[in-house]
């Protein structure tokens, strides 16, 4: 066997959907899907670093020349599905599969289901496949199984109110699946093609003499799709209420998904309708809405997932304010900071699924006292918490710092008021939290003997350990990774 | 203005009227069911506009005046229909796109009823007002 | 104002975290009418962003707990921010 060529980005997709239909059909049988869940996560972690870099095309099928005497506009046509795989989407991939990995692994002792490690499996897939593909039905084929497999998640938990949950999540995301294959459908009607390439070149040609309706409308119809993927405004309350409802390990993994899953639309999104005039502002204006409202309604939240999801939907807004705001200094930094608050986000994630596991319950109102019961996770908490606020030497402040810098570079001083007041913001709302879990006396089950030292997992600490770690390793040395970002950014194009 | 010509902008419109329905069944119906009603609709409006899109010949992807110089080599003498075929065939990418929009859709509908029916368990009853009512908790 | 946050204090409700929500609201709205008027001279925006911040203007403050109402989980609220949505995108961006 060819060695050489089996390492192909297509494989990032095509395993964890294999693995998950095997785990699907050995469900039940406890030893054989913890078995092969290992062996899926191990296999999962090593894909992204020995995946060949470049241009897949799928069947082989290359790109054509010399198409002269044809109706197209273009001298060459991608005649398949084409998928990039470079250092950036390899790092997002990555950062996916570990944070899978751990929401796996946090619950392994006990009973594993073979369906719930199948949607993990799942949502890898499809989040994999939209960061890398350059077809635009591909990428909506992938979105709607990651709203499947999300909901599906949210239905592992079992109570009332998630099912009521994912019916409206489900309900939302099949609209808003409607509207992108709506607008998908129009470009295929007008320009004929669906490779993202292809449709860039045509696009340019054609707004040469001017924008036409149809592509305004279907930017319309996919850009309520990109609010609904990444959470925005007005889809906010619906994406924290999903990070909320499942269980927190998953949240960690889910709202990592959504960051990453707003970056790479936006840049098809970008490629196509960069030529609209208003669509910055338009991308700016609902940036900031999310962000602002996060913030606000984080620190109205009694319930701490809850109040975790509307910090990460905050977080997303600020990612979205630096896309907004269309320089490259500012894309690389958002594309950064999506980067690092995932990583960041999910410490705080999984410290409340130990939280959980002590307590039962998530009200902050119910909880209090738990400083010296649960070992040194207060500690890490806390520089959880610095991690997400901004500060430094943590890689958000680094990420936070250039988009503020890039903001009032480009003539947005007001937004700089706006950004360092949100991040403020969230570390009021993130010690609220901090101190009615830890530090608020008082409570009745505080007297009881056995809360003395709870048991919790011993391994979400150990990956919250490690997620502080690559905070700090890329917080003092980011230039590590922002020039490769910087070149991903500046071969975009349009920008 | 023959049937064939109006053909393309008659589906346009059922298609629109499809989309226009199904938002206003999920918007403004009490009936969780015909809120996922609702959605089948605006899908399966979708599906009709993706399909009406490739019926326009003018997307067909090499023109007839290209084949046409084509059928004089050698290889294809014994062409000769083909500029006409080309210049009346639909083209044929919209129907296996649809077929995979429709395949995802049936997913979410079963996900769908499922928990519906869960929740009609738990509630006895169908009407969102019930359901998704604001307990303060 | 006062009496109105007097009263949530008696309920037991958290007030810090009110006050930061509210002047997050009131520096959205001064800056972001700013901006706005900043770089949109056209007439569809100045019309647009004078509408919304006379609106906010005229209601009465505190802002953060009419903010936290219109964010409640009932689909038919969310349902209304879709469609308003989708009718704002397709106007803003030229559509019609």
């Amino acid at each position: 066997m060819n060695y050489e060529n089996f390492f192909v980005p297509a494989l990032l997709v095509a395993f964890p959907l294999i693995s998950a239909i095997c785990l699907n059909f050995i469900h039940g049988k406890d030893r054989a899907v913890k078995g092969f869940a290992f062996l899926s996560i191990i296999v999962v972690l090593l894909l992204p670093w020995i995946t060949q870099y470049g241009v897949y095309w799928f069947g082989g099928h290359p790109t054509v020349e010399n198409l002269e005497g044809t109706n197209i506009m273009l001298s060459k046509l991608n005649l398949a599905i084409v998928y990039n795989f470079g250092i950036i989407q390899k790092i997002f991939i990555a950062l996916l599969a570990l944070l899978a990995s751990a929401a796996i692994l946090v619950h392994f002792t006990e009973r594993v289901s073979g369906v719930y490690t199948a949607m993990i499996m799942l949502g890898i897939a499809s989040a994999s496949a939209v960061i890398m593909a350059d077809d635009v039905f591909n990428i909506f084929v992938f979105l709607e199984i990651l709203t499947i497999s999300q909901a599906a998640l949210v239905i592992a938990v079992g109570s009332v109110r998630a099912y009521k949950t994912a019916i409206k999540y489900l309900i939302l995301g099949g609209v808003a699946g409607s509207s992108i294959l709506l607008g998908i459908a129009i470009l295929l009607g007008r320009y004929g093609m669906l490779n993202v390439s292809d449709l860039h070149k045509v696009i340019t040609v054609e707004s040469q003499v001017g924008i036409s309706h149809a592509l305004i409308v279907a930017c319309a119809l996919i850009f309520i799709g990109w609010l609904f993927e990444s959470g925005m405004v007005p889809f906010h309350i619906i994406k924290s209420d999903v990070y909320s409802k499942a269980r927190p390990s998953v949240g960690a993994f889910m709202q990592t998904q959504t960051k990453f899953v707003l970056v790479a639309l936006w840049v098809i999104i970008l490629r196509l309708f960069y030529g609209i005039s208003t669509f910055n502002a338009l991308i700016l204006g609902v940036s900031i809405l999310s962000m602002v409202f996060g913030v606000i309604m984080a620190l109205r939240q009694t319930e701490f997932t809850r109040l975790l999801a509307y910090v990460a939907v905050a977080q997303a807004g600020l990612v979205g304010v630096g896309l907004g705001i269309a320089t490259e200094a500012s894309v690389s930094a958002s594309v950064f900071h999506a980067i690092n608050d995932a990583l960041a986000m999910a410490i705080l994630f999984l410290s409340a699924s130990i939280i959980l596991q002590i307590t039962k319950t998530m009200d902050l109102h119910k909880m209090g006292g738990l400083l010296w019961k649960s070992g040194l996770v207060p500690l890490w908490s806390m520089l959880g918490i610095f991690a997400v606020s901004c500060m430094p030497p943590f890689n958000t402040y680094q990420s936070e710092f250039r988009i503020i810098s890039a903001a009032s570079q480009a003539g947005y001083p007001e937004l700089t008021v706006i950004i360092i007041l949100t991040s403020i913001a969230t570390f009021v709302a993130l010690i609220k939290g901090f101190y009615s879990i830890y530090l608020k006396e008082g409570q009745d089950y505080l007297s009881a003997k056995e809360m003395d030292r709870t048991p919790y997992s011993d391994r979400t600490e150990y990956v919250m350990l490690l997620l502080l770690a690559i905070c700090l390793a890329i917080g003092l040395f980011p230039q590590n990774i922002l020039q490769y970002i910087q070149q991903f950014v500046s071969s975009i194009g349009v920008i | 203005m023959s049937l064939e010509t109006l053909f393309q902008p008659m589906c346009f419109l059922t298609a629109a009227a499809l989309v226009v329905v199904g938002l206003y069944a999920v918007i403004f119906m009490d009936n969780l069911l015909k809120k996922i009603i609702g959605v089948t609709l605006i899908s399966d409006g979708v599906n009709l506009v993706l399909i009406t899109g490739g019926f326009n010949k003018i997307v067909a992807i090499i023109s007839p005046e290209m084949y046409e110089q084509g059928v004089k080599s050698t290889a294809f003498e014994t062409l000769t229909e083909f500029p006409e075929f080309a210049a009346q065939a639909a083209f044929p990418l919209p129907s296996a796109l649809v077929l995979t929009s429709i395949v995802i859709s049936v997913s979410i509908f079963a996900i769908m009823l499922a928990l519906a029916i869960r929740l009609y368990q738990h509630y006895n009853s169908m009407s969102c007002s019930v359901i998704f009512k604001e307990v303060d908790e | 104002m006062y009496e109105k946050f007097f009263e949530k204090i008696k309920q037991g409700e958290d007030i810090a975290g009110a006050f930061t929500g509210d002047y997050q609201m009131i520096l959205l709205v001064s800056l972001g009418v700013l901006v706005l008027f900043r770089f949109f001279a056209s007439t569809r925006f100045a019309m647009a962003a004078a509408f919304i911040a006379l609106l906010v203007v005229l209601r009465a403050l505190p802002l953060v707990f009419k903010v936290s109402k219109e964010h409640s989980d009932t689909f038919d609220s969310m349902l209304f921010y879709f469609a308003l949505t989708i009718g704002l995108v397709i106007i803003l961006l030229g559509g019609i």
